[in-house]
């Protein structure tokens, strides 16, 4: 007797739960030959909302860890990504037609990519603070800290898990928690990225991913009151500007799109550019 | 309280920039009353000419008032009170705005911990309303983009030697000009 394969169908990842969309939409995920892969959730404005909310309520915990811990748990991320290195190359070998082995390299570069982004999180702080000698009896330091709920446009080409960790890892750093759209047509690693998350010491929350149309969700993104920062690297065939308008009413702050295979390239930039610094004096006694 | 020409020397409070700031006051200032603050402002004397506000001081403010949640942009005072420091954070933070923030503590520790948790881009502790050319002013959330000053300020008038104009760079502090993008990967590559 044969047995019955059992297609998956991707939820979305919430707060650190997996809940479908609360549209009850889902979407065929296709190999580029357009075979049948999976089903996806197709994530409606309202699960964008939730994600932002979810995203806040984790902000106090993630930003106040210790740099060292952050660091730690992002780097456990690392390993975890390594023990499911099969999972990945099989799903981004099916969704993009690569070969196994331009598959393997593409888990090598983001795995790699995730440890130097952890390796920044107690780095990062000494670089771009400052002591400011000020012509007066006052202490005076200068800390860059995390800007708050970043909601992210995934890559949308290249290679999709490649992508989806450059664009999130730098805002992982500093502390700001995160609402991604992942890529639309191949979002699998990035859900199975979700169950790392989940089973790693990330807390729920800190992570939020959402599957479905960026076109859809994008405007709901940039024009609400809670996000602090969109980057919207993966937003190029995007009206994008009106994004960037939209996210100006509220002094959101802005990440254009990129392009080539370089998009989101690793810099100590992309982290900086999700901090905000903070400047505090403090009176000194004269003796 | 003395409301004056503010090149003059013993003049406490100076004009109003613009009738629309005026009007902006005087109707924060009205809603501060609707919604059950109580207004206190001296008997002080008003210059004849230009836009005057008199100082106002607003007390039994509570956090959903709009003047506690508001800039005012006025002489105009909201007092809140508090019993715990976790209670008078989380009131500064109620706020869509950032710029700044003060603490006025004899515990220096208890000024650093409450300091970390202020959302706001400039902190004045046991001071308020200091600045310097060499130290960063600007705001976090909806006060505003970017640093004036210090070498947080510099940075947005450098780019780095050799970076290319994408658009990360306008985030780029010079000092980081030495870890130019270059993955793990790519580092590997050159180390052969």
């Amino acid at each position: 007797m044969t047995r019955l394969a059992v297609p998956k169908t991707y939820k979305l990842y919430i707060g650190g739960k997996f809940p479908r969309s609360e549209s009850g939409r889902v979407y065929a995920v296709t190999t580029p030959s357009g075979d049948f892969l999976a089903n996806a959730a197709q994530a409606s404005r309202k699960d964008a909302r939730d994600a932002v909310v979810a995203a806040r309520s984790a902000f106090g915990g993630w930003a106040r860890a210790t740099s060292y811990n952050r660091g730690q748990v992002l780097y456990r991320i690392a390993e975890l990504l390594e023990g499911r290195r099969a999972q990945f190359v099989e799903e981004i070998v099916q969704s993009e037609g690569l070969s196994a082995s331009a598959a393997g390299r593409q888990v090598d570069e983001a795995i790699d990519r995730w440890v130097w982004y952890a390796g920044w999180a107690d780095k990062y702080v000494q670089v771009a603070g400052n002591a400011n000698p000020v012509s007066g009896p006052y202490f005076n330091i200068s800390v860059p800290e995390p800007t708050g709920v970043v909601a992210i446009i995934a890559p949308q080409s290249g290679g999709s898990l490649l992508g989806f960790v450059s664009a999130v890892a730098p805002a992982l750093v500093a502390g700001n928690t995160v609402v991604v759209v992942a890529d639309e047509t191949r979002p699998l690693s990035a859900i199975t990225l979700g169950e790392v998350l989940a089973t790693s010491d990330v807390p729920g929350g800190v992570v939020n991913i959402l599957t479905g149309s960026p076109a859809e969700m994008a405007p709901w993104l940039a024009s609400h009151a809670d996000v602090n920062a969109i980057d919207l690297v993966g937003a190029g065939d995007l009206d994008w500007v009106h994004l960037e308008i939209d996210a100006a009413e509220t002094l959101t702050r802005v990440l254009q799109p990129e392009s080539g295979a370089d998009a989101a390239a690793p810099s100590l930039s992309r982290i900086l550019a999700f901090t905000e610094t903070k400047t505090v004096w403090h009176t000194k006694g004269l003796l | 309280m003395r409301l004056g020409d503010p090149l003059d020397k013993n003049t406490d409070i100076g004009a109003i920039n613009s009738a629309d700031q005026l009007k902006r006051i005087t109707e924060l200032s009205a809603i501060g009353e609707e919604e059950g603050a109580e207004r206190w402002s001296p008997d002080c004397d008003l210059p004849e000419n230009g836009f005057w506000f008199r100082p106002t001081i607003f007390t039994n403010v509570s956090t959903s008032h709009r003047i506690a949640r508001d800039e005012v942009f006025g002489p105009v005072l909201s007092v809140l009170t508090f019993r715990t420091p976790d209670e008078a954070i989380a009131k500064a933070n109620n706020t869509p705005y950032g710029l700044s923030a003060g603490i006025w503590s004899d515990k220096g520790s208890r000024v650093l911990a409450v300091a970390d948790r202020l959302r706001a881009g400039v902190i004045w502790a046991n001071t308020f309303n200091r600045f310097d050319p060499a130290s960063p002013f600007g705001g976090f959330k909806e006060s505003g983009y970017g640093r004036e000053g210090g070498r947080h300020g510099l940075a947005a008038y450098l780019r780095p030697a050799g970076s290319a104009a994408g658009s990360a760079a306008r985030h780029t502090l010079a000092a980081e000009s030495g870890h130019a993008a270059k993955s793990p990967v790519a580092r590997k590559k050159a180390a052969k």
